[in-house]
């Protein structure tokens, strides 16, 4: 019986220091690293702006059109002339907070058309002055920062 | 019926060669080394043999694996006065021969590979010139590279890639299930044993008119014969086929020839150019066919100056610069730049798709490439996470260590130590990405020159 209980109590003191490799533990770090909109480096593309508009329980485009015929413009074309926009091509990225998001309940109906008529301008990655103005559900719900991309080939 | 002609290598006696006859005289015209390979008995030695009796050739005929070198040079004894060596000359030695075949090339001594390399190569033994040397040519028998088949010769090596590489044509000597009816015919004929080749000069006076049109053409190569060249080497190496720059040239002067030979510019002549000029089965490998046949249709297209012929050479480039260039030099409409940019990311490497998208992506966003939307918008699924990271890596540590880095950033570091200003901003940024998608360049120093030649060129041409 004391052989027994002597070789256990060897075995549980070896095994911290012989368990078949070197003792190790998981290191975790968290790395966040962006060009975009990062006024400290070289490489600039400044963000020109935020996008997105907060909804009512609405089809959005059947609430951004009555904002429109409300104001008295007939087709979303309509806002280029009217509304001062970027003039180039921008990098769009993903925006998941509210600051700078309008809310159609709340805010100037101006305010919403100029959000909604940039949003038709973009897809989920590029904003785009060229391209016709589309509303459709995922255009207006979408949520973006815009990055001027002329400074990446610094 | 007009009843058809036989070939010129039938009309020697030698059968079963019509499908590769093309290729045959081709390196007759160009005078670059042929090298012959089959099972034995197949009439490598027949046909080399037989060209140099029809050619009325000074022909020297060595086994090499019997060689030694005093029958190449002759027995060497002293200059009279004492002043350099001379070799005494005999029936057998090569100084005065017009062609040399060098027999059972795969089976001599390594020692006496690197003697015939210069004679293959160089036209010359011992570092002194053969002047009148024109024609080299070799054969051997098959070999594998571990020599573990049950068809595999033994003593027959692989060649040594570096002397492969001097052959500019290598002809598969056609065994018999591969003959017609009528050759198999033609090649059993008892009296065909020991018959000389003898066409009247024929042969040699048409290999006399094409050598002087080769020559003649050489100085401005028909543009179907460098384009073809240059897009098969390129299509070959994105392939996995390695093949040489010398090569290349190789290919161009015996397409050159061919194209002599046959009075026109062909499809299948040039796809059978192009797999007799592939020197892997000379040490027992195989390229892929349908590597050669894609790196064929690429090559084809690009020699008959088809509109998208640019594309296969944007795809299989292997420089991300070139790649660019490329684009802003050839795609004629966005719809075509978006069409070459959505085969070049699905075709390329995660790491090289994802720095060619990263390095032209804000570029084609402003509009200044000519790529359309649909092209943009594939660039930024691949560039937009690049741009912007933020994930969790892990790593062991041993636990008496501490503050130890990623592993990968050691190897990262190497490619970031020297750069400074945007450079480095950008490539930080690119591996960033690279170690959160836990993605290995083999070589990030090459990848990131790769990117900053694309950025200057975008900044020289003013697109940015």
């Amino acid at each position: 019986m004391r052989v027994i209980e002597r070789m256990a109590e060897t075995y549980r003191r070896s095994k911290l220091a012989n368990s078949g490799g070197p003792m190790s533990r998981t290191r975790k770090e968290r790395i966040r690293s962006t060009l975009l909109g990062n006024d400290h480096l070289l490489v600039r593309c400044p963000r020109i702006v935020r996008v997105g508009i907060e909804f009512p329980d609405a089809d959005p485009v059947d609430v951004l059109t009555g904002i429109l015929n409300g104001e008295g413009y007939a087709s979303p074309e309509d806002l280029r002339g009217e509304l001062e926009i970027p003039d180039h091509a921008l990098i769009a990225r993903p925006y998941t907070e509210r600051a700078g998001i309008v809310d159609v309940r709340r805010d100037a109906c101006r305010d919403v058309l100029w959000n909604a008529l940039v949003l038709g301008l973009c897809t989920a990655q590029v904003y785009d002055p060229s391209r016709p103005v589309l509303w459709t559900q995922a255009s207006l719900t979408r949520r973006l920062e815009l990055f001027d991309p002329a400074g990446f080939y610094a | 019926m007009k009843a058809s002609q036989p070939s010129r290598l039938a009309r020697l006696g030698v059968y079963g060669f019509d499908a590769v006859e093309p290729v045959v005289l081709a390196a007759l015209v160009t005078e670059d080394p042929l090298l012959l390979i089959g099972p034995s008995g197949t009439g490598k030695t027949y046909l080399l043999n037989s060209l140099s009796e029809a050619l009325g050739l000074a022909h020297r005929h060595y086994n090499a694996s019997l060689i030694s070198f005093d029958d190449l040079v002759g027995f060497p004894y002293p200059e009279p006065d004492g002043d350099g060596v001379r070799f005494l000359e005999t029936p057998a030695t090569v100084w005065g021969a017009e062609s040399v075949l060098i027999d059972e090339i795969s089976r001599c001594k390594p020692e006496h590979q690197n003697r015939l390399f210069s004679l293959v190569h160089e036209r010359r033994v011992q570092g002194i010139p053969l002047p009148k040397l024109r024609w080299r040519w070799a054969a051997m028998n098959p070999c594998s590279a571990d020599q573990s088949g049950t068809q595999d010769y033994i003593g027959s090596e692989p060649l040594d890639p570096a002397l492969a590489d001097r052959f500019a044509l290598f002809v598969t000597a056609p065994d018999w299930d591969e003959l017609t009816e009528d050759e198999r015919r033609s090649v059993v004929d008892p009296a065909g044993e020991g018959m000389v080749a003898d066409d009247g000069g024929a042969l040699r006076r048409e290999i006399d008119a094409w050598r002087a049109a080769f020559e003649a053409k050489l100085a401005s190569c028909p543009e179907p014969v460098w384009r073809y060249a240059m897009a098969a080497t390129s299509a070959l190496n994105a392939g996995k086929v390695r093949i040489s720059p010398r090569r290349a040239r190789l290919l161009a002067r015996s397409l050159l020839a061919a194209t002599i030979v046959a009075g026109r510019t062909k499809e299948r002549l040039f796809r059978r150019v192009l797999e007799a000029s592939l020197p892997h089965p000379c040490w027992g490998e195989h390229p892929a066919k349908e590597a050669i046949a894609a790196a064929h249709r690429a090559a084809w297209d690009s020699a008959a100056g088809s509109s998208d012929a640019w594309v296969h050479a944007f795809i299989t480039e292997g420089r991300l610069d070139r790649k660019l260039k490329l684009l802003l030099d050839y795609a004629a409409t966005p719809d075509a730049g978006s069409q070459a940019i959505a085969q070049c990311l699905a075709a390329e490497t995660k790491e090289r798709a994802a720095a060619f998208a990263f390095a032209i992506y804000p570029a084609a966003a402003l509009g200044k490439l000519p790529i359309g939307a649909e092209g943009i918008n594939d660039l930024a699924k691949v560039a937009s996470p690049i741009l912007s990271v933020d994930g969790e890596v892990s790593w062991q540590e041993r636990l008496g260590a501490a503050g130890t880095p990623h592993p990968d950033f050691a190897r990262i570091a190497k490619a970031l130590v020297k750069l400074e200003g945007g450079r480095r901003e950008r490539a930080e940024q690119f591996f960033c990405w690279c170690v959160l998608e836990g993605i290995h360049p083999a070589r990030p120093d090459e990848l990131e020159e790769q990117v900053q030649a694309c950025v200057e060129l975008i900044q020289a041409r003013g697109l940015a």
